[in-house]
């Protein structure tokens, strides 16, 4: 029988821990890390170093208000160290704490000018105050520091494209690409700059070489078969969204597009993360996308409000407006001369409403499902405006009750939505469509029925048409409903 | 541990010496002491020696001079003396203890038990006899007795932690596992830095059901101790046991880290990494691990096993062979080299070593089971002998007693209903069972079938997710024991098991010997001939696999597929394929990407005859073996031997699947090994363009390649014998217009073919697994 050792036998190295547990964070195995990190705190007395490798583990875990507290002990002990700089700056970020991000970058940019990682964060911190002019030349001197660093490749590119350098950022994309051929990040971040610039077959093409290459994601596949949907190339982008389905079978974005190519059953509705990962990639440059497209609709939700309201177009006040998927707040753009308001927004993308607040016409902008938000609100809103949203939505009698219930007496909902090119008998009697590019379409019969199941009285149902894609019209309707039963 | 020369009785010799030689003595035995004390039994010896010569016959001088003698290493000396100095002091208990320890460290188990009974009857309570003499009975099973001296001692002695662990492994071997708990906690508080003793506790703990408890207790105490090993060792221990196998490996690894001298964390680690599919991981900890404990056999057949998983087979052999010449024949030692032997290429060598563990032991399934997948490399093998060694392993499988009762399954008999399936296999991702079944699956009809999974832990992988996105259910069942798995299936109330597993390397087909649901069949997963088993209802095959008349070598009914047996998934990021090589070359290359296991002496030198018959040709063998220089060096002398200068053969090593499948656009044809052909390999090589030349035999694994190239519409490459395989193989070299013209519609004409079209199978699939139900249902209606 052996007895008992009641010690160690080899005492551990706090150096040789120390650098494990770096590797070990540097390779993104924050859960390996972690009981390391706690043997090390307690045998290695305490230091700027290890406040930030907790800080860094802390932030992994999104545990963000820790960290900082970890970064502000470790800066306490040595106030100029430029990596406990570095790291709060991305964790004042990730707090929303810009102006602090700002102040930590500036002082690690001039205490290390030379150091790669510092202008990446400053570029980012830049990037994040709309100043992408700025951010250019720090992303710049990053980048070609640390060609290799995905992140800092895509910030670069961002910067570029949002000071309108659309070529310029593709080309660091290609440059990045050619760096880290197997990051399928730069892959996804290329095909959006080129569908950002309506360069479909662009687009394409970087999807394709990324299949070939062995880096396709399901992004890529889904992608991929955005561009080719655009194009015109529907078979191709059938097999696409087959791909995407293939890598993520669970994913709802992928299983939307999918049912949109009419390879699964259809759902009622696009998933909220659909439409969250679409409008996310597509927010900075959504406005100027949509206004290429010919996009008309909210200058006829206008129209037709001013038809049903004159005086509001004679300068009479009206309010509160409820702008069901604001989206950037174009629609609030086109109202902002008349008296309507307080206007509140709300979309499911972060990314849209971020641009929309830039605009400063909403009083109010939330982040949410918009059939959540309808069924907990208790305002009685004069006006709800729906511009371009229920092409999302398949059946429509649900939202149509939820309206209908939050609309004041002899209230208007305003929106749009497409007509179903050549419905057929089945078509007609359900009533909507799910097209292949993951939008719903709609039978007007269908349209009519809802609205008076709902309790609404039609004032105004137009076609129209909504924008041109692939070289042609896309037809609509513009539809104003009044609410005239008061049982909801 | 050393005598106490003041400790002892008065010393009566001493009174007649000198003064003088008194005070010499005296100094030689205090000096003799403190160089037995430090360590140093040769030089202690001398001292102690020179004491006794000087007159010193004091009991306790006497004593460290008998064990420093044993110390020394002449033990029968050490123990004359210790005889003599106990028949002197007849009521001291020291000598009886020491001699029962030398006695004990010599192997004379039953003479040391006696010596500690001696010095228990001379001092009943003496801890180190108590504990010393459990110890042995404990190690002839004699629980209780051990128990009850281990009480005595740890009433006697409650502040020796190693008296309380060793009555907790009493406790255990009687059953008592709450009380052994309980002992072991008692000995964890006295030693919380001891890892077998914190291990043990959490191992009593998942045994009586409270291992959720423990693990909850542990991360609490190792909050506050971060850097305490045992803590973290017993976390590690408990974490795997309750599935949550990757933070069983990150707390071990931390373990290791702090104290990478300690055996139990690093054995623990390996051992995690393994259940992880980390072998190149686990191989690297079970190397240290054995530099720790070199003598270790266990520890260097898993070493072994493992570098056989990381295609390090060299070593493997070397290691084993080891074992088998330090040790005589040992099951699992034999059963791992056979299975090294067999993949580098030797298959004769490999079988004789599997003939020698079924001679070993007979009535061991695993050597049975290493006979058949060693025989079905085998040149020699047929189907008859193929299914006679399975039949080996379905014979020894052990077998749970008939549940009681008339009924014995709950299925309601209902020929029509919505059956429930159990896929059962820890390859359920991305692996020629999920390449190969997938899609298959995903087109069965969800009103007709459900579908739940019975394997892996969820990892990130794309063809578990499309498992994952078609099962109503997914259980983690890949280190379930045969029987716990077999009463788990029944109690999901599957009705048709379908198993992907196989005999292979983790392989769960033993829970089928439970009979676990009322319909069994076998499909893909080491699908290479009958399982041999008696409880396997059916196996997926189609015509060209099993032509009739082939019924005679299947213990199972053959369930023929309208097309072929196997529905192929290519993968997305398969490249391009190009034109046909050999025109921009100017010399064709034939190709084979099959493992060596599949490269017999016959393929070898039929190869060799297709190399001369097309002059200026080339070889292109492409298998992980080949990252081996002992291998290829085997392999071109192999190929020297038949006439072919190395330049013509090209050996390359794996590769990522990706340029693997890159590769192809370097090869103009494949020639399939025999008598094991390709399966995935054979619908890859179709899916870049490139065409196999086959040639079917008798077992199952010989006809993977017919059954996939006549899916395809290429039966013409499907040959009877080796003259026609040659003469296929050059005909089609000096056809290039036609090989490039079938290179260039090949990957849509595979897309088009049964082999690809998902749907089709899917339908075919549900008529067939629907037919194997309405048996059923018959058979109990009858």
């Amino acid at each position: 029988m052996q007895l008992a050792p009641t010690s160690l036998p080899v005492g551990p190295d706090p150096a040789q821990l120390t650098r494990r547990v770096q590797d070990m964070i540097a390779a993104g195995r924050v859960h390996a890390a972690r009981p390391l990190m706690a043997a090390l705190r307690r045998l290695a007395p305490p230091s700027p170093e290890l406040h930030d490798m907790e800080a860094r583990l802390l932030l992994r875990e999104g545990r963000i208000p820790e960290a900082l507290a970890e970064l502000d002990a470790g800066l306490a002990m040595d106030g100029g160290a430029v990596e406990l700089l570095i790291s709060r700056a991305d964790a004042r970020m990730q707090a929303q704490d810009v102006l602090g991000a700002a102040a930590d970058a500036s002082d690690a940019v001039i205490l290390a000018p030379r150091h790669p990682r510092a202008k990446a964060v400053l570029g980012v911190v830049l990037l994040e105050m709309n100043r992408p002019e700025d951010a250019v030349p720090c992303l710049r001197e990053a980048v070609a520091a640390e060609p290799r660093h995905a992140p800092c490749v895509r910030a670069y590119a961002t910067a570029l494209e949002r000071c309108g350098e659309h070529d310029a950022a593709a080309q660091v994309l290609a440059d990045g690409i050619r760096a880290i051929p197997g990051d399928p990040t730069l892959r996804t971040a290329a095909i959006m700059v080129a569908m950002r610039a309506r360069d479909f077959a662009g687009a394409a093409d970087i999807a394709e070489a990324a299949r070939r290459d062995g880096v396709a994601d399901a992004q890529v596949f889904g992608l991929k078969g955005h561009a080719l949907s655009s194009l015109g190339r529907h078979g191709e982008a059938t097999a696409a969204y087959a791909e995407a389905l293939k890598l993520a079978p669970e994913d709802p974005y992928v299983r939307h597009l999918v049912a949109a190519a009419g390879l699964r059953p259809q759902s009622t509705r696009a998933p909220a993360p659909y439409l969250e990962t679409v409008f996310d990639g597509y927010a900075q440059r959504f406005e100027s996308h949509l206004i290429g497209l010919h996009y008309r609709v909210p200058g006829l939700l206008r129209a037709a409000l001013l038809e049903l309201r004159p005086d509001v177009g004679d300068g009479a006040a009206l309010g509160p407006v409820l702008d069901l998927g604001c989206g950037t707040g174009l629609m609030g753009v086109v109202l902002s001369d008349l008296k309507l308001g307080p206007i509140t927004g709300i979309d499911v993308s972060d990314g849209m409403l971020r641009e929309a607040a830039q605009k400063e016409i909403y009083g109010d902008l939330v982040h949410g499902e918009l059939e959540t938000f309808l069924a907990n609100d208790r305002t009685d809103w004069p006006v709800i405006l729906a511009a371009d949203v229920f092409c999302y939505f398949g059946v429509l009698d649900e939202v149509m009750k939820l309206c209908h219930a939050r609309l004041a007496p002899g209230g208007l909902l305003l929106f749009t939505v497409e007509e179903m090119p050549q419905p057929s008998e089945e078509d007609v009697a359900k009533g909507w469509r799910l097209g292949r590019q993951g939008r719903f379409s709609h039978h007007a019969d269908y349209i009519l029925r809802v609205a008076a199941e709902a309790g609404f009285a039609l004032r105004v149902m137009r076609r129209e048409g909504l924008r041109t894609e692939a070289g042609a019209d896309v037809a609509g309707m513009v539809v104003a409903l009044e609410r005239v039963r008061h049982d909801g | 541990m050393t005598g106490d020369a003041t400790g002892g009785a008065v010393h009566p010799g001493a009174e007649a010496a000198s003064a003088i030689a008194a005070q010499e003595a005296e100094g030689h035995a205090t000096l003799g002491l403190a160089l037995l004390r430090g360590g140093h039994p040769a030089e202690a010896l001398v001292s102690l020696r020179g004491a006794v010569a000087f007159g010193d016959r004091r009991p306790g001088t006497l004593l460290n001079l008998a064990l420093a003698e044993d110390m020394a290493g002449d033990a029968a000396r050490a123990h004359t003396m210790l005889r003599e100095l106990a028949v002197a002091m007849p009521g001291w208990d020291e000598p009886p203890l020491r001699l029962g320890e030398s006695l004990r460290r010599t192997g004379r188990l039953a003479d040391a038990e006696a010596e500690y009974e001696r010095a228990l009857e001379r001092n009943p309570q003496r801890p180190e006899a108590l504990l010393s003499l459990a110890a042995l009975l404990m190690l002839r099973q004699e629980a209780a007795r051990a128990q009850m001296l281990l009480l005595r001692c740890c009433s006697r002695a409650p502040d020796r932690p190693d008296a309380w662990d060793a009555l907790g492994l009493s406790l255990m071997m009687t059953g008592d596992v709450p009380a052994a708990e309980s002992a072991f906690a008692e000995a964890q508080r006295l030693a919380p830095q001891h890892i077998d003793i914190a291990v043990r506790r959490a191992e009593a703990a998942a045994m009586a059901g409270a291992a959720a408890e423990e693990l909850a207790r542990l991360e609490v105490a190792s909050a506050e101790d971060p850097a305490n090993v045992a803590l973290l060792s017993a976390r590690g221990l408990l974490l795997g046991k309750l599935g949550r196998r990757d933070e069983a490996v990150e707390v071990l690894e931390a373990a290791v880290a702090l104290a990478p001298e300690e055996m139990v964390p690093t054995v623990a680690l390996a051992n995690a990494l393994t259940v992880t599919s980390r072998a190149k991981q686990a191989a690297e900890v079970l190397k240290r691990a054995v530099e720790l404990a070199p003598r270790d056999s266990n520890l260097r057949n898993n070493y072994a096993a493992t570098l056989v998983r990381v295609y390090r087979y060299g070593e493997a052999q070397e290691i084993l062979e080891g074992l088998l010449a330090e040790q005589g024949p040992q099951l699992n030692v034999l059963c791992n080299l056979t299975n090294a032997l067999v993949s580098m290429g030797l298959q004769q060598e490999g079988v004789a070593r599997a003939q020698e563990a079924v001679r070993f032991a007979p009535q061991a399934h695993l050597a049975w089971r290493s006979l058949g997948n060693a025989m079905a490399y085998h040149p020699a093998v047929t189907g008859e002998t193929l299914l006679e060694a399975y039949r080996g392993v379905g014979r020894t499988l052990p077998r749970a007693p008939s549940p009681p009762g008339p009924q014995p399954f709950a299925n309601t008999p209902d020929p029509e209903r919505r059956l429930r399936l159990g896929l059962l296999s820890p390859t359920l991702k991305t692996h020629p069972v999920g390449w190969l079944t997938i899609a298959g699956f995903e087109t069965l009809d969800p009103d007709a079938f459900e579908i739940v999974c019975l394997g892996q832990p969820e990892a990130n992988d794309p063809i578990e997710r499309r498992f994952r996105a078609l099962a109503s259910a997914w259980h983690v069942v890949d280190t379930d024991a045969p029987e716990a798995l077999a009463t788990r299936i029944r109690e999901l109330g599957i009705d048709i098991l379908v198993e992907l597993s196989g005999f292979g390397d983790r392989g769960l087909i033993a829970a089928c010997a439970h009979r676990p649901a009322p319909v069994q069949v076998k499909w893909v997963g080491m699908q290479n001939h009958s399982t041999g088993l008696a409880e396997m209802d059916w196996m997926i095959t189609d015509r060209w696999e099993t032509p009739e008349g082939f019924e005679r070598f299947y213990q199972e009914k053959l369930l023929r597929m309208p097309d072929g047996y196997v529905c192929y998934s290519p993968p997305p990021y398969a490249p391009d394929v190009v034109t046909l090589p050999a025109l921009s070359r100017g010399q064709v290359t034939f190709g084979c990407f099959n493992n060596t296991a599949k490269i017999t002496p016959v393929v070898i030198a039929t190869w060799a005859r297709v190399l001369q018959a097309v002059p200026g040709s080339r070889l292109v063998l492409k298998a992980h073996q080949f990252g081996e220089a002992a291998t290829c060096a085997r392999f071109h002398s192999a190929f020297a031997a038949q006439g072919i200068a190395p330049g013509r053969v090209e050996l390359r090593a794996g590769s990522p699947h990706r340029q693997l499948l890159s590769q192809y656009n370097e090869i103009d044809m494949v020639l399939d090994p025999f008598p094991y052909s390709g399966g995935l390999t054979t619908c890859e090589a179709l899916w870049m363009g490139v065409p196999t030349v086959s040639v079917p035999g008798e077992t199952f694994a010989s006809r993977h390649s017919a059954s996939h190239m006549s899916n395809a519409g290429l039966q013409d490459w499907v040959v009877a014998d080796l003259d026609a395989y040659v003469a296929r193989a050059v005909a089609a070299a000096s056809d290039l217009p036609g090989l490039a013209t079938l290179r260039a519609g090949l990957r849509e004409q595979v897309r088009t073919s049964p082999l690809c079209d998902a749907p089709r199978f899917g339908r075919n699939l549900g008529t067939a697994l629907r037919h194997t139900w309405r048996a059923w249902c018959a058979e109990q209606a009858g």
